[in-house]
């Protein structure tokens, strides 16, 4: 492998990982209708202080502003009860002590309401009293605990746009904000990349140190998420098959440029007989390539079948992949949905991730409800379905959702922790023995089986549970001792429910082994609505296959045999082809009336051929030149001396600009502004062009130098 | 100095009387109709000329390939090299020995002679002298022809000529007599100074006329025409029957046609071709904007596909985080998309995901 490949190989990879892990970090609606629902409390009670709240100042100013107004203090006063934002205002307009009380008062009084402390977290930043935001954070974290989830996505897509917005004004925060924002969800890595890029394009020594810690967190997040892999795999697909179908339509432009001419003479033969020969092979080439507005797959069948006569046997076999390519491309849908299905938001591997992750919210249930009467018998939607029900206490239809998921998938050690996790939480002791019993059986390493096990031992005198607990530490010390930590830090000795089993979560070896290949049937049932040029994709591949035998079919028929290409020969003048149809002499109509006006003299004839020769070189060069600037390789293989080397150019061309195409086509679930454009990725991709444009443009220098020195000689 | 008028007023005998009496340098050009000619005086001499395709360099051409059997790929690079320097050319054909100094004289001479007692034959045109400082791209240089010399030999062949234009005619095909002998000299030892006939009747084949031997040969108009009238009188060729000469008048007739077709059709035929072409555009263009979307609405209808993808994009996580994040920092309904964008919270590319709209649509 040379280093210019290797080069190119690395930074692929690294485009790719950057492309993949926006879509892994996708938010989600956890905390949403909370964050809604206190944001109407608020503005009811900005309301009532006379803060317009269409167009919201910026609130501790304003009440700054009117601290003094005897209005004000009176409207304020009016509100004095439990509410904390009236304990937030009197803290803006108190100084001292009496600030800090108000403050600590009104995150306290929000403690049970997550949408108010995030409402009221956002404004301590905003005032730049982090050390208020930060006991938000702490109690929104013990919430999100307390209600079995470990993550809320959507906080931390909300920190890094808010982080976004005040980056310009103030810097700390932004930092304060994208640093918290990891707080909230471990599954991305863009908190480091916002918080290297503050200050960017004026401090760029920043960004370039963060700039492999983000790699680094990166790998650190395809290494231990399946979405991230799924994601890197889908995009790699989608950057295989653009490339490939890119390499195809290069080959095409070559072969277009150098035989349609030729391809298209029968089409002037048979339509345009009395035209001059560059009008007719004008006018055919127009027609031929405004079918491309019907579809650009069967005008290149069309090409192919026209121009693969006219061409060597090397170029034919580049000729034969191209079409083999073509052939196989309706199938790309499949592969598409199939590799794809597992990161659409409403695959059941998404639905259980979310549902283990987050706390309990309707818009979850819902998704999961319906889903499943899309896919009845899938065991993974059964399954977020009972933790959805777990988690909102709805422990009736937990039991039914995980029988169910049981029944489809006995031995899924999910489904089975799961089960022990609902007997636990309904006492169901020889429940908990018997689900937890059987994971552990199963897979004797798991040590949130033997932990949670141990509860089902808490009051058994005849074992003790912590040596249980001791032993699954030992299997895993840090899930294990992080649980434990946690639980100390927030809830002491009170510890909910949800808190005193570990909630297994969804690893990449699940996901691989247990749901990717799950109902691949799916996949027909995905692509029913999709067409591929009105044809469903089967019916398109079986179109393209028997369209590619009819093609060899015709091929052998009519232009196998030698005899039958020699009907065409070329104007010994000029060089443009002819056939006994157009022209009965060996010279074409143009070179033909130019003889007569020439009077037959021979060294008119002499000049007019070297005119001719001269233009075709001079033609060939340019052609050549552009097709070397547009599709860097191309130009060598338009020359036709040599075959594969070109072709491979050509081939890294087409993955130039597949990344392009990707970086143009990309978008995440996460908003643009918070994540890297790949957009901005275009120009860096694109300087394998420019070097290419540099190198014809001295290659032409070259020819031309040569070929004007020659031209003296000779003289 | 320029002179100028028309042949009417002043024939060219007198105009070459003038020439000479001044001993001036110059280009006298001669035009009647559509016909062009040249005669090139040096010092009172004359030393070039030429009568449309009757020039010195063409007819040396056909000397060197018909005469001394040189190849036309041995030639061209020459003569187009040399297109516009007479004595270069004659120069360079010396240089590579294609041809002695003597032969070159020779059959200059003889070819400037021809040509300019043919121009003596015009009655009507005009003519205009221009002097000039140097003539050596536009004559030979081994060639110097009194012009009394021309006059009087010009003189001679008038009559002559316009005699042997009564029977012999620019369509007539020839053919050697049946009893008559071959030459047996062979094409390379021709003297065509001394036996012009010899040349010409080794060229009669019974199929070229006159006209395209004329054109061909490397002898002016008038000496093959005195040809003809030498192997004629001596009966060594006679004419095709007129039946025969009728078939191959109608042969060439074809040929021009067939030429004048070409002409005729490129032009109309192009138009028509134009027409066609433009016809299919319109149609494929048709198509793509009327029929297909109607066959497959969701993949080719850009409107279709934008809508499908806004709705899709306003139900997205990224435009439902922004929206709620401007409710909170900015209040309002943040449902303003331009608002959203303007606050730096949502791109394009998050609203509508314009980029996959070519994805999808290609």
């Amino acid at each position: 492998m040379t280093g210019r490949i290797r080069a190119f190989v690395l930074l692929t990879a690294v485009a790719a990982l950057v492309f993949v892990t926006p879509t892994a970090a996708r938010a989600s609606q956890f905390l949403s209708a909370e964050i809604e629902a206190a944001l109407s409390k608020r503005d009811d009670f900005l309301k009532k202080l006379d803060v317009p709240t269409g167009k919201l100042p910026f609130i501790e100013q304003w009440l700054q502003k009117n601290a003094g107004d005897g209005g004000f203090k009176g409207r304020l006063e009016a509100l004095r009860g439990g509410s904390p934002w009236y304990r937030y205002a009197n803290g803006v307009i108190s100084e001292g002590d009496g600030r800090e009380r108000f403050f600590g008062e009104a995150v306290k009084t929000a403690a049970a309401d997550p949408g108010t402390l995030w409402l009221l977290a956002l404004e301590f930043i905003r005032g730049g009293h982090t050390q208020y935001a930060d006991e938000c954070f702490d109690a929104l974290e013990m919430y999100i605990l307390a209600v079995g989830g470990s993550s809320a996505p959507l906080l931390s897509q909300q920190l890094i746009l808010f982080g976004n917005t005040i980056a310009a004004s103030d810097s700390a925060a932004a930092e304060y904000c994208y640093t918290a924002s990891k707080r909230f969800d471990k599954n991305q890595c863009w908190w480091l990349y916002r918080k290297g890029a503050v200050g960017f394009p004026d401090n760029t020594g920043n960004m370039l140190a963060a700039f492999p810690d983000f790699i680094a967190e990166a790998l650190g997040l395809l290494a231990t998420s399946w979405r991230a892999q799924t994601a890197l795999i889908y995009w790699a697909y989608r950057f295989f098959a653009a490339t490939l179908f890119i390499f195809v339509c290069a080959l095409f432009a070559v072969f277009i440029v150098k035989y349609l001419p030729r391809g298209v003479h029968p089409i002037g033969d048979t339509l345009f007989v009395g035209a001059s020969p560059n009008i007719r092979t004008a006018a055919s080439v127009v027609i031929l390539l405004a079918m491309l507005m019907a579809g650009v797959v069967p005008t290149l069948w069309l090409i192919a079948f026209l121009i693969c006569r006219f061409m060597n046997a090397s170029e034919k076999k580049l000729l034969i992949l191209a079409c083999a390519i073509l052939t196989l491309s309706p199938l790309g849908f499949f592969a598409d949905s199939f590799l794809s299905r597992g990161i659409r938001p409403d695959s059941p591997a998404v639905l259980l991730e979310r549902s283990i992750r987050e706390g309990y919210s309707v818009g979850l249930y819902n998704l999961v409800r319906t889903n499943l009467t899309k896919r009845p018998g899938n065991h993974a939607t059964e399954l977020a379905l009972a933790i959805c029900a777990t988690k909102s206490e709805n422990y009736g239809a937990n039991s039914d959702a995980v029988n169910k998921a049981l029944d489809l998938a006995p031995d899924d050690p999910l489904a089975l922790l799961y089960a022990g996790n609902h007997a636990f939480l309904t006492n169901d002791i020889s429940g908990m023995k018997q689900y937890y019993g059987t994971a552990l059986k199963n897979n004797p390493g798991s040590a949130e089986a033997k932990f949670n096990l141990a509860q089902a031992y808490a009051n058994d005198v005849d074992f003790t549970a912590s040596d249980m607990i001791s032993e699954a530490a030992k299997i895993n010390a840090s899930l294990v001792g992080g649980h434990m930590r946690v639980n100390a830090r927030y809830f002491q000795d009170d510890v909910p429910p949800l808190r005193r089993i570990i909630q297994p979560a969804l690893t990449p070896l699940y996901f691989w082994s247990r749901l990717f290949m799950a109902d691949p049937a799916e996949m027909i049932r995905f692509n029913e609505s999709k067409t591929y040029f009105g044809l469903s994709p089967i019916a398109a591949f079986g179109a393209s296959v028997v369209s590619m035998l009819v093609f060899l079919g015709l091929y052998s028929a009519m232009w196998k045999h030698d005899s039958k290409i020699r009907k065409y020969f070329s104007c010994r003048i000029c060089g443009r082809l002819l056939c006994r149809k157009c022209r009965k002499g060996t010279i074409c109509s143009v070179c033909y009336k130019k003889s007569i006006d020439s009077h037959n003299n021979a060294a008119t004839m002499y000049n007019l051929q070297k005119a001719y020769q001269d233009k075709a070189t001079l033609r060939r060069d340019f052609t050549r030149f552009v097709l070397g600037i547009v599709i860097p390789g191309a130009g060598t293989l338009y020359k036709g001396e040599a075959l594969f080397k070109p072709a491979i150019t050509v081939l890294i061309t087409s993955a130039v600009f597949a990344a392009c195409y990707c970086a143009i086509t990309f978008h995440s679930y996460f908003p643009s502004a918070a994540v890297v454009d790949p957009i901005y990725c275009i120009p860096v991709l694109l300087l394998y062009n420019i070097a290419a444009f540099f190198k014809q443009c001295f290659g032409l220098a070259k020819t031309m130098k040569n070929r004007a020195k020659m031209s003296i000689k000779s003289k | 100095m320029v002179l100028n008028g028309t042949l009417k007023e002043f024939i060219l005998a007198d105009v070459f009387n003038l020439l000479t009496q001044q001993r001036i340098t110059g280009r006298l050009d001669l035009a009647s109709g559509k016909r062009e000619a040249m005669i090139v005086f040096k010092e009172g001499f004359i030393v070039g000329g030429a009568d449309g395709e009757e020039s010195l360099a063409n007819k040396l051409f056909n000397y060197l390939i018909d005469i001394k059997r040189k190849t036309s790929e041995q030639l061209s690079p020459i003569f187009s090299a040399n297109t516009d320097d007479l004595s270069a050319l004659s120069s360079a054909l010396l240089e590579r020995n294609l041809l002695t100094a003597a032969e070159l004289k020779g059959f200059a001479g003889s070819c400037i002679e021809d040509i300019c007692c043919s121009l003596l034959t015009w009655n009507e045109g005009t003519y205009r002298f221009n002097s000039v400082g140097s003539v050596s791209t536009i004559a030979c240089g081994v060639v110097t022809i009194s012009a009394e010399n021309i006059i009087m030999e010009g003189m001679r062949r008038v009559d002559e000529w316009a005699r042997m234009r009564d029977y012999i005619t620019e369509d007539m095909v020839f053919a050697p007599a049946p009893n008559s002998v071959g030459s047996d000299i062979p094409p390379g030892e021709i003297d065509i100074a001394a036996a012009p006939e010899e040349y010409v009747f080794g060229l009669l084949d019974g199929n070229n006329t006159v006209k395209s031997i004329k054109k061909s040969c490397c002898l002016c108009e008038y000496k093959v025409y005195e040809s003809l009238n030498f192997l004629l009188q001596a009966q060594r060729i006679t004419a095709v029957q007129q039946h025969y000469s009728e078939s191959i008048r109608a042969a060439l007739a074809r040929k021009e046609a067939e030429v004048a077709s070409v002409l005729r059709t490129t032009h109309i035929g192009s138009l028509v071709a134009a027409g066609v072409a433009a016809a299919f555009v319109i149609f494929f263009v048709f198509c793509r904007l009327v029929l297909l979307p109607k066959l497959d609405p969701g993949t080719y209808d850009r409107a279709v596909v934008e809508q499908r993808l806004r709705s899709e994009a306003s139900q997205s996580d990224a435009v439902h985080g922004a929206s709620l994040l401007y409710r909170t920092v900015n209040g309002g309904d943040g449902k303003d998309e331009e608002a959203l964008k303007r606050a730096g919270l949502l791109t394009d590319r998050d609203l509508l995901g314009k980029a996959d709209i070519y994805g999808r649509i290609f």
